[in-house]
C-alpha cells in the first residue's frame, strides 16, 4: 500500500550541487505538490508522468505548509530549484501570493529556479519577478512534427523562442531542456535533432540541459516501450551530442539524466555505464570535451546498432527485437 | 505490367514488367549504399532509404518513423506507381488506380507480433488486389520468406538479414545461431537460396508443404501460420484451386489447410446424400487414390457389388483429414490427391473431424442400417449409431468380405430394391450438389434428364420432352479432371441461373479468354472450376476457369478461362 500523500507536503526535498555565477554551489532541490500542469490536463506530453505528483484538491494553506516544510530544511544555500512538475508560473498552479512569499523567503539566495510553459511567460510576469531567477523551458526539441506527433507538446518551436528571448531582455537566464530521443527517431536521428536544437536554443539560453528521456510509469512513452517500439537512448549518443555542440555554443551544456543506466533510462551495455555518466557529470561542471572520453568494447555494438535501424527504416527496439533465448550458441 | 506465372494458393510467382525491364517474384530487393544496376532495390545513402523501382526512386521514410502500435496514421506516399503506406495501416486506405506496388517499409515491426503480422498482411494485400504486388521491408528471413509468400507477400528485402548478421546471428530456415562475427553476406546468400525454393514450391502449386515444413522452426512462425489458417480462412479459401496435385499433410498444422476446410465445408453445406441410400457403408482410406482404384477397394467392390443391393448401398470412405468421403466422390480434389502419414494413430482433432462428419451424415436421416467395415477405427465412431462390423482380423481377408457381403444381403433383405436410372441421377445429383451446389444440381439434373454409363465416367444426358428421340449431353464427371465437365448445353441451364458466368467485352474470340476480356465474373467461381463464358445473354463458351472471379476481373493479363467447348 502506497502511503497517502498529503497535500501540505512537499512531493520530495534534496541537495546536491550546481553552479552560480561559474561556481559549483550548494543547491536545495524541493519539488512542490500543487494541482498539476495545465497540459497534462489535457493530454499531456507523452513522456510526462508528472501528474503523478499532482493533487487537484491543493489550498493555499497547504503551498504555504510546503514552504515552511522547505524553510526548515534550508540552510542559507546560494541556489535553490523548485519544480512543481508543471508552470510554476501558472497563477493556477501557484498563486501569486504564493510566488510572492518564496522570492521573498529565499530573497537572500544567488540563485532561484522555477520551469515554465512558455505561454505563461508574458512581460508582465516577468516585470514582477527577481534578477536571481532561471526560468527553465522545455523546448524538448526544435523540430515542429517531433514537438507535434512524437511529444504532443502543444506549443511550437517558436512559442519557445519567444518566451527565451523575452527572460533575456528583462535580464533573467535561461536554461533549455532538450529532450534526448523523443520517440519515432532513430538513434542517430536523436543525436542529429538534439544538435539542431542545442543550436537553436543557443541564442536564448544560458544553459543548456540535454535530458535523455527516461521512461515513466503510465506514460504513451511506456506503452510504446513494453511493446518493443521505443529503447532509450545509449549514454554514446548523449556523450555524441555534447561532443559534438562542445566549444560551439555558448550556452553552458549539461545533462544530469534520471534513471541513467537502467532499462528506462539512458543506458549502454551495463558495464561502462556509471564511468560514462560521472564522465558526464564532470563535462557538464567543466565543458571540458576531454572529460568525455570514455571507452568501452560496446561503442562499437552502438554504431552497429545505428547502422542496423537505418537499414530496416524503424525506431524500435533492436536489442530486444534480435533477442532470441532459442538461438544456436556454439 | 504484372503477370502471374504461378499459383499456390495466395501465393504466386509474377513476372513485373516496366519496358525492357523485368522482375521475378517473390524476390529479394538488395540493400546498397552506393549506385545499382538491379532492377528493383533499396538504395541507403546520406541516412536517406529509397526503393528504386525500375529507375524511380522513391523515398521510404517520412521524417518521423512511426512504428506500427503508434496509432498514428500516415498518408500513403504515391510517386511513380509505387505507393508507400506506412504502418498501421487501417485497411481503408485509397490507393490510386495507376498504383503497380504496394510498399510497407516499416513491416520490421510485425515481427514478433504474429496477431498484427496476419493482420496487416491480410488487410494490405485486400487493398492491393490482385493486380498489384505488394513489398514488404524488413520481415523476410530464410525461416519466414515460404510463409510470408504463402500469405500473399510479393517482394521482400534483405534489410533483416543484414541487421542481424551485423549483430552476429547466422539466420538459417531451420533456426537462428550465434557466431559472432558479422555474417550479413552468408544471411543473404540463405535467403536468396530459400526464395528460389519459394518459386520452385509455387510454380508446383505444392508452397503450402514448404510452409508446413519451416513453420516449426520458431513458435512466432507456428503461431502466425496457426492464426492464418483461422482468422485467414475466407481470404485464403478465394486464391485455392478446386482441382490439384498429389501434396501430403505431415504435420498437425496441415491438417488445417484452406482446401481441406473448403472440401469439408462443401460436405457440411452442400451435400446431401443420394435421396435412395438406404444402408450406410463405412470404409477404411487407401493411400492409392482415387480410392476405388486401389486393391483394398477393389476388393471391396466384389463383396460389395455381388447383386443389385449395391444400389441401396452408400459407400462412405472415413479418413482423415477430410473426414468422410462419399464413394461418388472420390475423384473430386482434394479426395484424389491428399496423403497422409497412416500408423494407426489419431490426433484428437483428426477424432472429432470424423465424428462430427459421420454424425452429421448420419443425421440428415435416410440410412435404415449402418455398417462398417473400418476394423478397429470403429472404435472412432461406434456410438454414433447402431452398427454392425463386417471386418475378421484384416479388411480385406476372405473372412472379411464374405461377412460383408452377407450382411450387406440381409441388411436390404427387406427393402425394396431402386431402379438403376433412379439411382445413378440421385447419386449424381449429390455429387453436382457438391460441385455447383443445390440449386445448379437440380437444375443440371432436371425431370427430363438422367445418366448414362459406369462410374466414375458418369454422362448427364437430357431428353426433350417434346421429342424423345432428341438427346442432348449436358455434362461429364471425369476422374482425369476430378469433377463435371459441362457441354455448352448444360452450360446453357446453369448460365440462365447467372450461376459460374463470365462476361466477356464484344470481340472475336479464338481459342481461351484472357484476363482482359472480363468484365464481369461470378465471385464464387475458384481456379479449376467450370465457368461460363457469356456476352449479351448468350453462351459464347465454357471451359475451366485459371483463375477465380475476382482475380480475372481485376487482372489484366494472362488466361482467365481456358476453352472446352465454343458455340459456332
Amino acid at each position: 500500500m502506497k502511503e497517502k500523500r498529503s497535500p501540505s507536503q512537499l512531493e520530495t526535498l534534496w541537495k546536491e550541487k550546481d553552479l552560480v555565477n561559474g561556481k559549483i554551489s550548494d543547491t536545495l532541490v524541493m519539488i512542490m505538490r500543487t494541482s498539476g500542469c495545465c497540459w497534462a490536463k489535457t493530454g499531456g506530453c507523452t513522456m510526462c508522468g508528472y501528474r503523478q505528483a499532482s493533487i487537484s484538491s491543493i489550498t493555499e494553506d497547504d503551498l504555504n505548509r510546503q514552504i515552511d516544510q522547505a524553510l526548515s530544511k534550508y540552510e542559507g544555500e546560494p541556489f535553490v530549484k523548485i519544480y512543481t512538475s508543471g508552470s510554476f508560473l501558472d497563477e493556477k498552479e501557484i498563486p501569486i501570493s504564493i510566488r510572492d512569499r518564496i522570492f521573498d523567503e529565499f530573497s537572500d539566495c544567488g540563485r532561484i529556479l522555477v520551469e515554465s510553459r512558455p505561454e505563461f511567460v508574458t512581460n508582465d510576469v516577468l516585470s514582477t519577478l527577481p534578477r536571481s531567477l532561471t526560468i527553465a523551458l522545455g523546448l524538448e526539441s526544435s523540430n515542429p512534427d517531433i514537438l507535434r506527433t512524437s511529444i504532443n507538446k502543444g506549443f511550437t518551436e517558436q512559442d519557445s523562442k519567444r518566451a527565451g528571448m523575452a527572460i533575456k531582455d528583462a535580464g533573467l537566464t535561461v536554461r533549455t531542456y532538450l529532450l534526448l530521443k523523443p520517440l519515432f527517431i532513430t538513434e542517430s536521428k536523436a543525436i542529429e535533432d538534439s544538435v539542431n536544437s542545442a543550436r537553436f536554443a543557443d541564442p536564448f539560453s544560458d544553459e543548456i540541459s540535454v535530458n535523455p528521456i527516461n521512461v515513466q510509469r503510465g506514460t504513451y512513452v511506456e506503452r510504446m516501450w513494453k511493446r518493443g517500439e521505443f529503447r532509450s537512448p545509449w549514454i554514446w549518443s548523449l556523450i555524441e551530442v555534447l561532443k559534438q555542440l562542445s566549444g560551439t555554443v555558448n550556452a553552458r551544456l549539461m545533462s544530469s539524466p534520471s534513471g541513467g543506466g537502467s532499462q528506462r533510462g539512458v543506458h549502454n551495455c551495463g558495464i561502462c555505464d556509471r564511468a560514462a555518466l560521472d564522465a558526464i557529470e564532470k563535462f557538464s561542471f567543466t565543458q571540458d570535451p576531454k572529460d568525455l572520453e570514455v571507452t568501452c568494447e560496446c561503442k562499437d555494438l552502438w554504431k552497429r546498432y545505428m547502422e542496423a535501424e537505418e537499414l530496416l527504416g524503424t525506431a524500435t527496439d533492436l536489442d530486444r527485437g534480435f533477442d532470441n533465448d532459442l538461438m544456436i550458441r556454439k | 505490367m504484372l503477370d502471374v506465372v504461378g499459383r499456390s494458393q495466395r501465393g504466386r510467382v509474377c513476372d513485373f514488367k516496366r519496358g525492357e525491364l523485368s522482375v521475378r517474384t517473390p524476390v529479394v530487393l538488395r540493400s546498397y549504399d552506393s549506385a545499382s544496376t538491379d532492377p528493383m532495390h533499396v538504395s541507403h545513402s546520406e541516412a536517406r532509404r529509397s526503393i528504386n523501382v525500375m529507375g524511380s526512386d522513391i523515398l521510404l521514410d517520412t521524417e518521423l518513423l512511426t512504428s506500427v502500435s503508434s496509432g498514428r496514421i500516415t498518408e500513403p506516399v504515391c510517386k511513380d506507381g509505387v505507393c508507400v503506406l506506412r504502418l498501421p495501416v487501417t485497411g481503408e486506405e485509397l490507393i490510386p488506380d495507376d498504383v503497380e506496388m504496394i510498399v510497407v517499409p516499416n513491416a520490421y515491426e510485425l515481427r514478433k507480433d504474429p496477431r498484427k503480422l496476419v493482420d496487416s498482411v491480410i488487410k494490405i494485400r485486400t487493398l492491393a488486389g490482385y493486380n498489384r504486388l505488394v513489398c514488404m521491408l524488413g520481415i523476410a528471413e530464410p525461416s519466414t520468406i515460404a510463409l510470408l509468400t504463402y500469405m500473399g507477400v510479393d517482394v521482400f528485402d534483405d534489410s533483416l538479414v543484414r541487421a542481424a548478421g551485423l549483430r552476429g546471428v547466422s539466420l538459417i530456415p531451420e533456426g537462428e545461431i550465434a557466431v559472432g562475427t558479422d555474417v550479413s553476406e552468408e544471411n543473404c546468400k540463405e535467403l536468396a537460396t530459400e526464395c528460389n525454393k519459394v518459386i520452385t514450391f509455387t510454380m508446383a502449386e505444392r508452397l503450402r508443404e514448404l510452409v508446413d515444413q519451416r513453420a516449426p522452426s520458431s513458435p512466432s512462425s507456428v503461431a502466425i501460420l496457426r492464426l492464418f489458417d483461422r482468422v485467414g480462412y475466407e481470404y485464403q479459401e478465394e486464391a485455392c484451386s478446386t482441382v490439384g496435385c498429389r501434396f501430403a499433410c505431415n504435420t498437425t498444422q496441415a491438417l488445417r489447410r484452406p482446401d481441406i476446410q473448403c472440401y469439408k465445408n462443401k460436405i457440411t453445406e452442400r451435400y446431401t446424400k443420394p435421396i435412395h441410400k438406404r444402408v450406410l457403408l463405412l470404409l477404411p482410406c487407401s493411400a492409392k487414390k482415387p480410392y476405388h482404384t486401389s486393391k483394398t477397394h477393389k476388393a471391396f467392390s466384389m463383396a460389395i457389388h455381388t447383386t443389385d443391393k449395391d444400389s441401396l448401398v452408400h459407400e462412405v470412405i472415413v479418413t482423415s483429414p477430410l473426414g468422410i468421403v462419399p464413394r461418388e466422390l472420390d475423384v473430386f480434389y482434394p479426395a484424389n490427391s491428399y496423403d497422409i502419414p497412416v500408423t494407426g494413430e489419431w490426433k484428437p482433432e483428426e477424432k472429432e473431424t470424423i465424428r462430427a462428419m459421420v454424425g452429421n451424415l448420419i443425421a440428415q436421416g435416410g440410412y435404415d442400417k449402418v455398417i462398417s467395415h473400418l476394423g478397429e477405427d470403429t472404435e472412432l465412431i461406434r456410438d454414433l449409431a447402431e452398427m454392425e462390423e463386417t471386418v475378421i482380423g484384416d479388411s480385406t481377408s476372405p473372412a472379411s468380405l464374405q461377412k460383408l457381403d452377407e450382411t450387406l444381403r440381409a441388411a436390404i433383405k427387406e427393402m425394396k430394391l431402386v431402379d438403376p436410372y433412379i439411382e445413378r441421377r440421385e447419386t449424381v445429383r449429390s455429387v453436382l450438389a457438391f460441385q455447383f451446389g443445390k440449386e445448379a444440381a437440380d437444375l443440371l439434373m432436371n425431370e427430363n434428364a438422367y445418366v448414362l454409363g459406369k462410374f466414375p465416367y458418369w454422362k448427364i444426358i437430357w431428353e426433350n420432352p417434346e421429342n424423345r428421340k432428341e438427346k442432348i449431353q449436358l455434362g461429364m464427371l471425369t476422374p482425369e479432371r476430378g469433377m463435371v465437365s459441362l457441354t455448352m448445353d448444360g452450360a446453357e441451364f446453369l448460365a440462365k441461373a447467372d450461376m459460374f458466368t463470365v462476361e466477356m467485352t464484344d470481340f472475336e474470340m479464338k481459342g481461351n479468354l484472357f484476363a482482359i476480356g472480363v468484365v464481369k465474373a461470378d465471385p464464387r467461381i475458384r481456379i479449376g472450376d467450370e465457368a461460363i463464358i457469356v456476352l449479351n445473354g448468350k453462351v459464347k463458351a465454357v471451359g475451366v476457369a485459371m483463375m477465380s472471379g475476382v482475380e480475372m476481373i481485376e487482372l489484366k493479363r494472362g488466361i482467365a478461362v481456358k476453352v472446352r467447348h465454343k458455340s459456332k
